[in-house]
């Protein structure tokens, strides 16, 4: 099925549009979450979540690129739980029930001051790699979008293991100097 | 972890969830460019060795039926022709004769040799002077050669004259080294640069040359091969605004007059 014609399962609220989306999309998906997660179960529930993610903004939404728009869904799913997990093993036994208790007294993290500054990061991120050439872009966004090895990279693109940490490391270097000009601190 | 560490990590967090807003032409671009260049590499590895050998053939066969048929008419001409007419060029003789009996023929032999001409690069010996005004690579021919010197020669490409220059010269001692410099692409940067001899300019310095030195010897040493007598190779990249320029060393040489030369 074409992404257009899944568009409208969503748009009539169809819910053969999420079988629809787990054939067409579901491979891609889970790709990008087992590269963040590593494991299977969970890679699989943010998966299946954004499906559920996808049904509740289309409409009003209307993503010109279905697949872009569900893996940046996945993305960011896959590593809000590898976030959660991570922050639990910082914690041990008693404190990590704590944390989580005290977890339910922090205000929302989306106050428009860090959503100014999130949008400010991104639009400086997207100039940055307007700089790169294209094949380091890309070799740049595999790693750090796709979160995929290196071997995975060199091999996709038929290029040295080697050649490929020395892009990568060139263009990180790139980015540090990048955002200390621009004055981004993290 | 201490807190510094944790700043970093944090930082770190951070710069990869705000990567989730990159713009979708890149990552659409980046899908697009995947499908695109393996199926290009792909059938260059496979087919290009090939095409290019059979291009070659193909115009190597148009070349000598032309060759043929110039020879026939020629020597039906030389037949009738006066002494007078014997002390034309060959070459200029062959090319009237062929353009009076077959226009179209003569023609095709003009297109067949431009084609194989951009198809095939010849070398072609020129001097230092006209090395040095080559634009891009000629500026990065070492100072310390000089016409004075022992170069022995100087070639660049017969076609365009701006995408290499190797010079052979005789170092002190009685052997030879050879400096190629070339002009390359981004692709081709990427694979040159996966060399342990091949250095980024910025980070090039005498101790380069020193560990290309003592890596060789001690391939050597493994091998049991005398190190003096092996041939040695170094390489700077330089980045230029349209690409990049690679000087390399390939030959015989100490340690000193290599690093003099890109010093």
């Amino acid at each position: 099925m074409k992404d257009e014609e899944i568009l409208n399962l969503y748009w009539m609220r169809d819910e053969r549009a999420i079988m629809e989306s787990q054939k067409s999309f579901g491979a891609y998906c889970y790709s990008i979450a087992i590269h963040i997660l590593h494991t299977r179960e969970d890679s699989e529930e943010c998966v299946n979540d954004t499906w559920f993610r996808a049904w509740t903004a289309i409409p009003p939404g209307r993503p010109k690129h279905l697949a872009l728009f569900l893996g940046t869904i996945t993305r960011n799913l896959s590593f809000d739980r590898w976030k959660h997990k991570n922050a639990m093993k910082r914690g041990h036994g008693e404190l990590e029930a704590v944390l989580e208790e005290l977890e339910e007294c922090l205000p929302s993290r989306n106050t428009t001051e860090e959503m100014v500054e999130e949008a400010q990061l991104q639009s400086c991120l997207n100039r940055f790699l307007g700089t790169l050439k294209e094949k380091e872009r890309n070799i740049f966004l595999r790693r750090y979008w796709y979160a995929e090895e290196c071997s995975e990279i060199a091999e996709r693109y038929d290029m040295k293991l080697n050649t490929v940490k020395t892009t990568l490391f060139r263009v990180r270097g790139k980015l540090r100097k990048y955002l200390e000009q621009e004055g981004v601190v993290l | 972890m201490s807190t510094h560490l944790r700043e970093r990590q944090d930082g770190a967090i951070h710069l990869f969830g705000a990567l989730s807003g990159v713009d979708e032409i890149y990552l659409s671009a980046c899908e697009k460019n995947l499908r695109k260049s393996k199926r290009a590499v792909t059938f260059l590895h496979k087919y290009g060795k090939y095409a290019a050998a059979v291009l070659c053939l193909v115009m190597l066969g148009a070349g000598y039926a032309g060759m043929q048929s110039v020879k026939e008419v020629t020597m039906e001409k030389t037949e009738n022709t006066t002494a007078a007419d014997l002390q034309e060029t060959p070459n200029q003789m062959a090319r009237d004769s062929v353009e009076e009996v077959c226009p179209e023929e003569a023609e095709g032999a003009k297109l067949g040799k431009e084609a194989l001409s951009e198809i095939c690069v010849t070398e072609k010996t020129i001097t230092l002077e006209e090395a040095r005004s080559i634009r891009t690579v000629g500026e990065y021919i070492p100072v310390s050669l000089t016409d004075e010197g022992e170069i022995l020669s100087v070639e660049g490409d017969g076609k365009t004259g701006a995408e290499w220059i190797k010079i052979r010269c005789n170092d002190a001692g009685t052997g030879e080294f050879m400096l190629k410099i070339s002009a390359l692409g981004e692709d081709e940067m990427l694979v040159v640069f996966d060399s342990d001899s091949i250095f980024e300019a910025k980070e090039f310095d005498r101790s380069c040359v020193e560990r290309v030195f003592e890596k060789e010897e001690q391939e050597n040493a493994a091998k049991g091969e005398n190190a003096e007598e092996s041939k040695r190779e170094i390489g700077v990249l330089y980045e230029t605004e349209t690409g990049y320029v690679l000087v390399e060393f390939i030959g015989d040489g100490t340690e000193e007059e290599v690093w003099a030369l890109f010093e």
